[in-house]
């Protein structure tokens, strides 16, 4: 199979090297909040052009994995997602590491983020054409169901609070709003100020709403950040196998809707990792565990987001249309570098579309020894370095990839803004998760709202532009699932029950049940 | 009577009040830019007065009961540590910010870093490891920005200084 | 090098500073240079095809940042804050810059953009997808006609050169349409691909990369565009339409008169590069040179041009 011929090609000394320097790069890159994936991936586009084509593309989409992966460090170890990518990792990834589990998540995350990125790449090889497709079919309202489905993960984030997640979401929502809107052009709750014009950045609103409040509580008290006696520093591999082994099906699921849903130009990998810890949740058969520290939300969140790797290459490669933000550089990169994107680089150009997709898989293999060692690393500094030292050096990092992101200190200001009402809201019993949510969410959902309507006002047909498509029927049927599953759980549970105890109550002659 | 969780209620006051305000700030609006801001807005509103309603029964109820456990999302223990530090905490990482386009991104991050220090220091500490502090201190802030200004070359913030 | 430059930036705010040295050599060192837009788009292939070329020509790096947000606005209203020493360049976009500070208060005006370069643009093109049933821009034309307000165009963006085109074309053909802001080209592209709109208000770059995907109905170009050969200009088919994004290079405007001539004459060198010119009509751009001393007059024409469109288009006159 000539497609062998393209992995030799591949497994050159040289790009095997380049491979392994791009992950590391990537994942320190990736760790650090603000520093985020496409950053990574811009920064270096201009050292790809001393490369040959593959080599280039080899060095990009390692560093695009390995900051992706990265990411999830910052999420385990200090609450704070180092790129959008790891919000949902810091569900379970922290209360993890403060029970002094911290090495066994990062482990669980490395295993998780090398299957999600195998699975990811394996698509792209094999059914990169047809799935393209998939994206072409994902109109507005499909965005705007997507979004929503997103938005029904607020009723599990917010168990016995729902009242307080639904605002908190609006709020988020509401925040995604600031700015000039995209259509109509509107300059909205700027409060007049410049300042704000270009809308809150999500990665500044999550450094804010996370990270803040851990370092206000972390100054308030001499106990430690996070529990250490007891604590096992062992890469703890053997446990996390068999865990990862345990919740295979959970870990398929996720690798394959973060590889769907990166297909989609506009979704990416937060919301790619939203939807399947809201899937293995709702699948789950001990749901309310999900939260508090079980690995089963991290295998799902971290197989999603590296599986929307290999899937955001599949519109970019086939289609010319970037499946997420970083693909946009990396097809600049091959724009300039003279090589024709769409239908017909699959076949005009296959030795270097093949052999990017070898690099991408060797790539991926490799981060797990280097993740492994990196994690390893990460944790015991952080357990080690002094409370007083640790807590300047986490705000410099705050203030820092706050910067980093538009280097403008604009969006550090609106990181300390809402790290201040993030800590005043969490007190008051408003968590931060859903207000992310919104924020993350409300682009799409508002731009897929209006571009509906606009579409299904031309047609005259609004009601059918929302509800007579048949992908965003499904959508909304598992956004009421999620909605309603815990109400349905329980009816089923109770219906069990009681049909149970009307075996017994048979068995004792009587026969009315209650 | 007492107010079922009074945090939660008064924050919830305050977002009615927050949304009232957005809806009156869209009639400059364009009808497209304006529709989901609103419809937002009224959810938050409705939500915020179901939430201060039930509160409002719940104490009502918790009144008529008078020494039921309070249950749920009822306010949150006070939480351990000292609230001075925590404010002392937000003002030096403002000022932080505030200073930098003053002096410089490289000094204000000096200046913010080791008073954040000091803030995060709870015990006396032996001269010996002040200095390690200090050079563990300095090493990252002159590592990171190094790795911004001469790795990444992202154009630092200059003021005074640099 | 970190203290010549704080001592530069001393002197500077002593206002000692003379630049008649510096602009002669410039660049001495990496010059950033600001996208407003995200990467991968058009103002992003394009500063990627300058770069090496820059990087050739001059020594010196070209380090290419992004400052995305409000359509562009966001990375404008900064501009002049910025230090105005040559290092610091910034791509600008018309029509943005000119009808966006005419719509609302955006932190700039358009006076406030000290343009030293103009040297490309992508002409407006209608594309469709290949399955269509519109096989020319009549047939569109035609439909529309019928259907008052049923073709969909999908486009990047309020009040950008998309929505200038559609406003426009509408006029020009008498025909009433519905234009679907996205946003960005990529996701406009997507949509018109996957038939979520009936055809897109689009550039000839966007239409390059999608090869036989999309068919272009017509070219909003003075001459037919050397990567389209077969496809007709609007002004061939009767409609009086040449227009699309132009693209330029700005410095704050603290910037010395002889350090902006030095970075026109940069971009010059640039611009005539043959492999340059090459590259940039394979995607579909068209290069133009409008050097600093011409760019006055090339902005006042623009500026004439798109205020009669944004009459049309409802947009506020300050």
């Amino acid at each position: 199979m000539d497609k062998l011929g393209y992995l030799a090609e591949a497994l050159t000394p040289i790009n095997m090297m380049l491979a392994a320097v791009g992950v590391l790069a990537g994942i320190v890159i990736g760790a650090l909040p603000g520093l985020s994936a496409t950053m990574a991936v811009a920064v270096l586009v201009p050292f790809t052009f001393t490369m040959d084509p593959a080599s280039g593309l080899i060095v990009l989409g390692a560093i695009y994995t390995g900051a992706i992966y990265g990411g999830s460090y910052s999420a385990i170890l200090v609450n704070t997602p180092g790129t959008p990518s790891a919000i949902a990792t810091t569900f379970d990834g922290f209360p993890m590491a403060k029970r002094g589990d911290g090495a066994l998540a990062v482990t669980l995350s490395t295993i998780a983020s090398v299957t999600g990125g195998l699975v990811g790449a394996l698509f792209l090889m094999f059914l990169a054409p047809p799935l393209a497709r998939i994206a072409l079919a994902f109109g507005p309202p499909e965005y705007f169901w997507l979004a929503v489905f997103g938005l029904t993960l607020i009723s599990a984030l917010s168990v016995g609070n729902l009242m307080k997640g639904l605002i908190g979401a609006c709020f988020g929502l509401i925040l995604s709003m600031v700015g000039v809107a995209v259509i109509g052009a509107d300059v909205r709750f700027t409060m007049g100020s410049h300042v704000l014009l270009g809308g809150i950045d999500i990665v500044a609103g999550l450094i804010g709403l996370y990270c803040i409040p851990v370092l206000i509580d972390l100054i308030a008290t001499k106990d430690p950040h996070l529990r250490v006696e007891g604590a096992q520093t062992g890469f703890r591999l053997k446990e996390a196998f068999r865990l990862v082994m345990g919740d295979k099906v959970n870990l398929l699921r996720s690798s394959v809707i973060g590889t769907l849903v990166g297909i989609l130009p506009g979704a990416g990998g937060s919301v790619a990792s939203l939807v399947s810890y809201s899937e293995a949740r709702r699948s789950s058969k001990t749901p309310e565990r999900f939260g508090t520290g079980h690995p089963g939300g991290i295998i799902a969140t971290e197989s999603a987001n590296n599986a929307t790797v290999g899937g955001g290459f599949i519109p970019t490669l086939v289609l010319g249309i970037p499946g997420t933000p970083p693909d946009a550089v990396i097809l600049g990169a091959l724009l300039v570098q003279g090589i024709k994107i769409g239908p017909a680089l699959f076949t005009a150009q296959s030795q270097i579309v093949y052999t990017f997709i070898f690099g991408l898989i060797i790539g991926t293999i490799l981060m797990l020894p280097i993740g492994l060692m990196v994690g390893r690393y990460a944790y015991q500094s952080i357990i080690s370095i002094p409370k007083a030292a640790l807590v300047p050096t986490i705000a410099f990092l705050t203030v820092i990839g706050s910067f980093a992101i538009h280097n403008n200190l604009n969006d550090t200001a609106v990181m300390i803004g809402l790290g201040v009402v993030g800590w005043v809201l969490n007190r008051a019993g408003y968590a931060p998760s859903p207000i992310v949510l919104g924020l993350v969410l409300g682009q799409i959902a508002e731009q897929g709202f209006v571009q509906s309507y606009l579409i299904g006002n031309a047609q005259q047909n609004v009601l059918g532009m929302f509800f007579g498509r048949p992908i965003s029927l499904v959508i909304i049927v598992f956004s009421a699932l999620t909605l309603f599953y815990p109400l349905i759980a329980k009816a089923i549970g109770a219906a069990r029950a009681r049909r149970s105890q009307t075996d017994i109550m048979v068995e004792s002659g009587d026969g009315r049940s209650r | 009577m007492k107010l079922h969780d009074p945090s939660g209620t008064l924050v919830a006051v305050g977002f009615v009040a927050f949304g009232a305000l957005l809806i009156s700030s869209t009639g400059t609006m364009s009808p497209l830019g304006s529709v989901f801001p609103i419809t937002i807005s009224v959810a938050m509103i409705v939500f915020s007065l179901i939430l201060i309603a039930r509160n409002l029964f719940i104490g009502m109820r918790q009144a008529q009961a008078a020494d039921m456990p309070e249950a749920g999302a009822g306010a949150e223990a006070e939480t351990p540590g000292s609230m001075a530090r925590r404010i002392a905490f937000l003002i030096l990482i403002a000022a932080w910010v505030a200073l930098i386009p003053v002096l410089g991104f490289f000094v204000a991050s000096v200046l913010g870093f080791f008073s954040i220090m000091a803030v995060a220091t709870h015990e006396r500490l032996p001269a010996k490891e002040i200095v390690v502090l200090l050079v563990i201190g300095l090493a990252i802030l002159t590592g990171f920005y190094l790795l911004m200004a001469d790795v990444l070359l992202i154009p630092m913030p200059r003021g005074l200084f640099f | 090098m970190r203290i010549s430059s704080l001592f530069t930036s001393v002197v500077l705010a002593a206002g000692l500073f003379t630049a008649a040295a510096s602009a002669q050599d410039y660049p001495t060192k990496p010059v950033n240079y600001i996208i407003p837009f995200n990467a991968g788009g058009e103002s992003d292939v394009a500063a990627r095809l300058q770069q090496p070329v820059w990087e050739k020509l001059t020594g010196q790096p070209m380090v290419i940042q992004y400052v995305t947000g409000a359509g562009g606005a966001q990375a404008w209203s900064q501009l002049n804050g910025m230090e105005g020493d040559g290092y610091t360049i910034m791509g600008t976009n018309l029509p943005h810059i000119i009808l966006q500070p005419m719509a609302q208060d955006v932190g700039y005006k358009t006076d406030d953009i000290a343009n030293v370069y103009f040297f490309q643009y992508t002409p407006d093109a209608i594309i469709v997808p290949k399955d269509s049933q519109f096989k020319t821009l009549k047939d569109l034309v035609d439909y529309a006609k019928a259907n008052p307000g049923l073709v969909t165009f999908s486009g990047s963006g309020t009040n950008s050169a998309n929505d200038v085109a559609q406003t426009k074309f509408d006029k020009l053909a008498g025909v009433t349409t519905t234009y679907i802001p996205f946003s960005g080209t990529s996701p406009a592209t997507a949509a018109v691909l996957g038939s979520q709109v009936l055809a897109g208000f689009s550039y000839t770059t966007a239409a390059i990369s999608q090869g036989d995907a999309v068919r272009v109905l017509a070219v909003a170009a003075d001459e037919r565009v050397p990567s389209f050969p077969d496809v007709p200009t609007f002004k061939e088919l009767g409609y009086d339409m040449v227009g699309g994004a132009y693209r330029g290079v700005a410095v704050p405007k603290s910037t010395p008169e002889d350090v902006r001539k030095a970075v026109s004459d940069r971009l010059d060198a640039v611009n005539k590069d043959p492999d340059f010119i090459k590259k940039m009509e394979d995607g579909g751009f068209v290069v133009i040179n409008v050097p600093y001393a011409d760019v006055p007059k090339f902005m006042a024409e623009r500026e004439k041009d798109y205020q009669a469109t944004a009459k049309l288009m409802g947009i506020a006159q300050k």
